[in-house]
């Protein structure tokens, strides 16, 4: 398998040498021309070579990549429609550090795709980072869920309702009767806190901040405030406050779970 | 409606339909259509060097009809957030509340989706393709030279079935489907 390594940030910062794996490494490349860079002959030639996984990591300073990102993700996403059929040997991680909040699903290619937004917390990072690397060089393919503690809520606040009546979940009046009887009996163990076991409320919040956010209409720094989106952010915000102090309302759970809904979707 | 005790994870179902559908139907299969199917239509009766040249690759649909079938079978369950109770963090749950709750979040899906549906409506598709294929196939091997004038099939029509075929396989969701 072949790692390679784009940085454009100070060289200075070298936490990658921690992963400590042989990376083929890209000094101060500049970010938007990484693209043309990849999809000149000679790099074609050397590095998509067939039945090889190719891992790329590209690192870039806050500063640079928000002001390139809506340039970069157009290009990047017109680089993989056009060379689709190296999809399946690649997989492809950005770093970049701060503050800078990213909308994953707007990056249409690769699937084998992920983001870290915050390296600072470097162990739990590099773990993360290594576990990739090495499913993908065993696997081949890994489907990385950005999202998982807020899908882990939203699955969570579905039992929740399910048990005490359900009539707020989507698609509920269609379950049979049996599945809805077994569920509703079991309304003591989702009132537990050990229901919420698991989810990590930071995480949650950070993932929620990352879906808000949307570059394309405001710029790379500024956030959309949609009602919608306020409303479904303060309401898992409450949830969350909840599980934490060990009080549970139905209501709120119910408003999270809407929130959260509509968080998820998919945008157009 | 059930979770199945060992389904086919999201993972492994997206390394079939690329290999299937990505390598094989789009990148082969539908690049070797395109490239013979109006020649086909004229030149079959005429020359058997035609014939002998496109049977191979003509009659690899039938060799993967199997692997089509365990597609669609396994969509359901590949895309149910089932499959996600065994992940962190919700495989910390106690065994008796994620058995109830993958029962419930796999029935909430399957009737949201509409995906059992989606998955044999292809299926379907795919064995009509399929009937097609075969009689093209006598052609090919001119068993019986009168099927093309006798049946209202063409290879252009089944190129067309083909492609439309891939484009629904396309519009098929790759992600675990929560929401």
């Amino acid at each position: 398998m072949n790692l390679f390594y784009f940085d454009s940030t100070n060289p200075h910062e070298d936490w990658w040498k921690k992963v400590d794996r042989n990376f083929i490494k890209i000094e101060n490349h500049e970010f938007l021309k990484s693209l043309f860079v990849l999809s000149g002959s000679n790099y074609k030639k050397i590095i998509f070579k067939k039945n090889e996984k190719n891992f790329f990591i590209f690192h870039s300073g806050e500063a640079y990549f928000n002001k390139s990102f809506e340039t970069w993700q157009k290009e990047w996403n017109k680089f993989w429609k056009d060379n689709s059929d190296f999809e399946k040997n690649l997989f492809v991680c950005f770093f970049s550090s701060g503050t800078i909040r990213f909308d994953r699903r707007k990056i249409e290619y690769p699937k084998n795709f992920e983001f870290f937004q915050n390296y600072s917390n470097q162990n739990k990072t590099i773990s993360k980072f290594k576990r990739f690397i090495n499913q993908f060089e065993k696997n081949g393919m890994i489907t990385p869920n950005i999202f998982e503690n807020q899908t882990a809520l939203f699955i969570l606040c579905q039992g929740y309702l399910a048990a005490h009546g359900g009539e707020s979940l989507r698609g509920w009046a269609k379950l049979s009767p049996e599945l809805k009887n077994k569920v509703r009996g079991k309304q003591t163990e989702t009132e537990k806190k050990d229901w919420w076991r698991g989810i990590e409320t930071g995480k949650v919040k950070a993932e929620l901040e990352s879906l808000l956010f949307n570059p394309a209409d405001e710029g790379p720094q500024k956030r959309v405030t949609p009602e919608s989106n306020i409303k479904g952010k303060e309401q898992v915000e409450n949830l969350l406050k909840q599980i934490e102090e060990d009080g549970l309302d139905l209501e709120i759970v119910r408003d999270a779970y809407l929130g959260l809904a509509d968080s998820m979707k998919p945008k157009v | 409606m059930i979770w199945k005790i060992n389904p086919m994870k999201n993972r492994k179902w997206l390394e079939l339909r690329s290999r299937l559908h990505h390598d094989w139907l789009q990148n082969s299969y539908i690049t070797f259509l395109n490239a013979r199917a109006d020649h086909l239509e004229g030149s079959l009766r005429r020359s058997e060097k035609v014939r002998l040249d496109v049977k191979e690759q003509f009659a690899e649909w039938k060799e993967k009809e199997g692997e089509f079938r365990l597609f669609f079978q396994t969509a359901v369950d590949a895309l149910s957030p089932a499959q996600l109770l065994d992940e962190p963090p919700l495989c910390q749950m106690t065994h008796e509340n994620r058995t109830w709750l993958k029962e419930l979040v796999h029935a909430l899906f399957v009737v949201n989706s509409q995906i059992e549906k989606r998955a044999e409506l292809l299926s379907a598709e795919m064995e009509k393709i399929s009937v097609t294929q075969s009689l093209l196939m006598q052609i090919i091997s001119m068993e019986d030279n009168l099927l093309l004038e006798q049946n209202d099939v063409s290879f252009v029509s089944f190129r067309d079935s083909v492609l439309e075929f891939s484009r629904k396989i396309s519009d098929l969701p790759h992600e675990v489907q929560v929401v």
